[in-house]
């Protein structure tokens, strides 16, 4: 074995290859654009990269979560503004009605378009966002009612599904997400079909009490209709609170895991130019070694 | 004239002297490139009838040498650690999008989807397909480990064979030593170039007798090579004695020629403990073992056991109580990763969703194991994402850990080896030195001769003339 300036040549050779597996890895980091490639490059910060992952994850489905949420709750509360309008209606139709100036034809007239406004109540509980019933309740693919003419109050319950379905914000807040059709248009002692019902036979085949009384019932049905607005209102702006919560959430852990995995760009430039001057450095000093010894100046 | 005769038997003598001494450092030079070759000086003594030619004394350092093959013998071990978990690592997801956490992430979105929509047969039958991509990401996550105990134990009976074909060719040294009774340079560099490959390997003990044959024995206990005798090693793979988990496979241990195990020798050094290391308690602390579960393991029984609790807790569309969905080998607790499996029987209909008069409960339930505190929902106080991430960051510290010293101790084999260069190498220039000095001492030598042959002759033409 060797002695001298060549006898160090082996450890030349493993500080280049050394040299060159961290030139090699900067370019990889500044290329893929993260650090954190496999467990050895951070071990500390894997636990940390794994776990913020989920919760970006989870909080993407809640973003998608509320947004089912928010268009049924749009649809309820454009559904409950036109039964407003309609009870409105039906009020002042009472309202004539139960006067006894109306003549038979008039009052046959307005019994008609009660009946008909009546049956409208009916269809707008059976409003529809593709095959899903919106006041369903938890069974969202039966309908709510059927037209029954033939009894009071004029329409069938097809389905007695509850409206049990709760949804979680970020925070773990739990909100019920939608009413059942029995409970906005059909509630003991405040039933919007039962009120428009009787005021449509009433006009028709009863007396102007008759009519009173079915007009009462509307306007009991009203104050109800006016606390179903209000939940859904509310439901809105849960949603709305709930979904900048989980964009402020996310937007903070975008950071996060940037912070943990991505690469710092700077850095690692700036580490691979460095050892990238080293390296020719050293070829450059290695190669200016003198391979000469005694014996090249013997004559 | 009997003077002038011893003068010219004088001078012939130390011209053989000069030649074996210009020989040796024909062969200094000739050898300058061969690994442990050390540096030979020629041993000039004088005697009444000139100078003679002793055997050439060796430059080799006992120091140096036992310095490099103890550091040989860490970087070996740093080495076969490194390059292997550097290997195992790469099985586990970081980035939390694929593997085991990527999967666990997409079964909790399919149970946050559901939640939404607890009678929607698409978000049950996601949940299905979710959890078909959970069991599969353990069982490939557990194949792949098994694959790498497997391959860990090929290396090390490959290590072993290496082992023992080292100590024939030491046995053999010491057997053409015995033969020659001599010992020559280029024997000794062979014979100490095996046993530098020999420390890689294993942690050996070598005693180089005087007559140049050397005895080597593992972890200095241990026999391996006395004279010409080769004592070889096994591997062996046999049953606990009390194995907590008998269908596991055995450690792999390691027996001397006797029979007697000497797994506890083999791993305090070298190649052969480094791979050991790995097999023996790295990877089983993962995958388990005749005498543990496995954290891969103990986290898949968690979740499958978690989920089927649940799901059976609720109750379906027409008030039945729900179906487990997971299944397991229940005998073979190291088996649970690789067995886990959706029950091909449970339909979408029969994932329950209602739980305490709340028709989403079961779902909403579900979709919060991703970050509850509830420790029913955890593995040892982490949850399922995090507990993964344990295991991950524990490989990856090792890994580090490893890395860092096989750098280190390249380093510092590399120190090791220049020291014992400097020390005991060849020097072209000393060498050249010494030839220039031999040479202008034979041509002296050739010069008297000369001087004496002619006055020989003068004296001759003396007698002559008379």
């Amino acid at each position: 074995m060797l002695k001298g300036i060549h006898s160090t040549d082996s450890g030349f050779l493993v500080q280049m290859n050394r040299t060159e597996t961290r030139i090699a890895n900067s370019n990889n980091q500044i290329t893929s654009g993260i650090r954190v490639n496999q467990a050895q490059d951070d071990p500390f910060a894997i636990q940390s990269i794994l776990t913020t992952q989920n919760q970006l994850d989870q909080l993407t489905q809640l973003q998608t979560n509320l947004n089912l949420a928010k268009n049924d709750a749009t649809y309820a509360d454009a559904a409950l503004q036109t039964v407003s309008n309609i009870m409105s209606r039906l009020v002042s139709i009472g309202s004539q009605g139960a006067s006894d100036l109306t003549n038979p034809i008039a009052r046959a007239n307005l019994a008609t378009e009660a009946k008909q406004l009546a049956q409208q109540l009916i269809g707008i509980a059976n409003t529809q966002i593709g095959t899903r019933y919106v006041f369903g309740g938890d069974d969202p693919y039966t309908q709510p009612y059927t037209v029954n003419w033939a009894a009071t109050p004029g329409a069938a319950q097809g389905n007695t599904a509850p409206a049990t379905v709760v949804l979680r914000d970020s925070s773990g807040t739990a909100q019920l997400v939608g009413m059942t059709a029995k409970n906005i248009f059909d509630a003991g002692g405040a039933s919007i079909f039962k009120g428009a019902y009787d005021l449509a036979t009433s006009l028709a085949t009863g007396t102007s009490t008759d009519v009173s009384t079915a007009l009462n019932e509307l306007k009991a049905g009203v104050n109800h209709l006016s606390g179903a607005t209000v939940f859904y209102g509310n439901l809105q702006s849960w949603i709305q609170s709930a979904s900048d919560q989980a964009s402020s959430q996310a937007s903070s852990l975008t950071e996060t895991i940037a912070g943990l995995r991505d690469t710092d760009l700077p850095t690692a430039i700036t580490q691979m130019t460095s050892n990238q001057v080293s390296l020719q450095a050293a070829l450059s000093a290695h190669a200016s070694l003198s391979s000469k010894t005694l014996f090249d100046y013997f004559g | 004239m009997s003077l002038i005769t011893t003068t010219i038997q004088s001078a012939g003598t130390s011209l053989s002297a000069f030649e074996q001494a210009i020989n040796v450092i024909q062969n200094n030079v000739n050898n300058a490139s061969v690994p442990n070759y050390t540096a030979q000086s020629p041993a000039l003594a004088s005697s009444w009838f000139g100078v003679v030619f002793q055997k050439s004394t060796d430059a080799r350092n006992d120091y140096a040498e036992r310095a490099v093959w103890d550091t040989n013998q860490s970087l070996g071990m740093a080495s076969s650690q490194a390059d292997n978990l550097s290997l195992i690592q790469a099985q586990f997801d970081v980035s939390g999008s694929a593997g085991v956490p990527g999967a666990l992430s997409k079964l909790y979105s399919a149970f946050s989807a559901w939640s939404t929509s607890p009678a929607d047969s698409t978000a049950r039958n996601q949940v299905l397909v979710n959890a078909k991509l959970v069991a599969q990401s353990f069982n490939k996550a557990a194949t792949s480990l098994e694959q790498s105990s497997n391959q860990l134990d090929t290396q090390i009976a490959n290590t072993v064979g290496k082992i023992n074909d080292l100590s024939a060719q030491v046995a053999g040294i010491n057997q053409h030593i015995y033969d020659t009774n001599d010992t020559n340079p280029s024997e000794q560099a062979q014979l100490y170039s095996v046993l530098q490959e020999f420390s890689r390997y294993s942690n050996v003990a070598v005693h180089v007798e005087e007559n140049g044959t050397a005895t080597v024995l593992l972890n200095g206990q241990v026999p391996l090579v006395v004279g010409n005798t080769v004592s070889k090693l096994e591997v062996k793979y046999p049953s606990a004695a009390s194995p907590t988990n008998p269908p596991a496979p055995p450690s792999a241990k390691i027996t001397a020629n006797n029979g007697q195990d000497v797994t506890g020798s083999a791993l305090a050094g070298g190649e052969l403990g480094g791979l050991l290391k790995i097999r023996n308690e790295v990877l089983p602390s993962i995958i388990g073992s005749q005498g543990e579960q496995g954290s891969l393991n103990k986290l898949a029984k968690q979740v499958a056991d978690r989920v089927n609790n649940i799901l059976t807790s609720g109750t379906d569309s027409n008030g039945n109580p729900g179906k487990s969905l997971f299944t397991y080998s229940a005998s073979a607790p190291t088996g649970t990763a690789l067995t886990l499996d959706v029950d091909s029987t449970v339909t979408p209909d029969d994932l329950a969703a209602a739980l305490g008069g709340v028709s989403n409960g079961v779902p909403n339930k579900l979709a919060a194991l991703a970050n509850s505190s509830d420790p029913l929902d955890q593995v040892d106080g982490s949850t399922y994402t995090a507990f993964y991430g344990k295991m991950a960051s524990g490989i990856g510290s090792r890994a580090a850990n490893a890395a860092a010293d096989k750098t280190s101790r390249t380093d510092q084999l590399t120190q090791a080896e220049n020291l014992r260069s400097q020390v005991s190498g060849i020097s072209l220039n000393e060498q050249a030195a010494m030839l220039m000095q031999y040479q202008q001492a034979y041509q002296a030598v050739s010069q008297m001769i000369s001087v004496v042959n002619n006055l020989t002759g003068y004296l001759m033409n003396m007698v002559g003339n008379s």
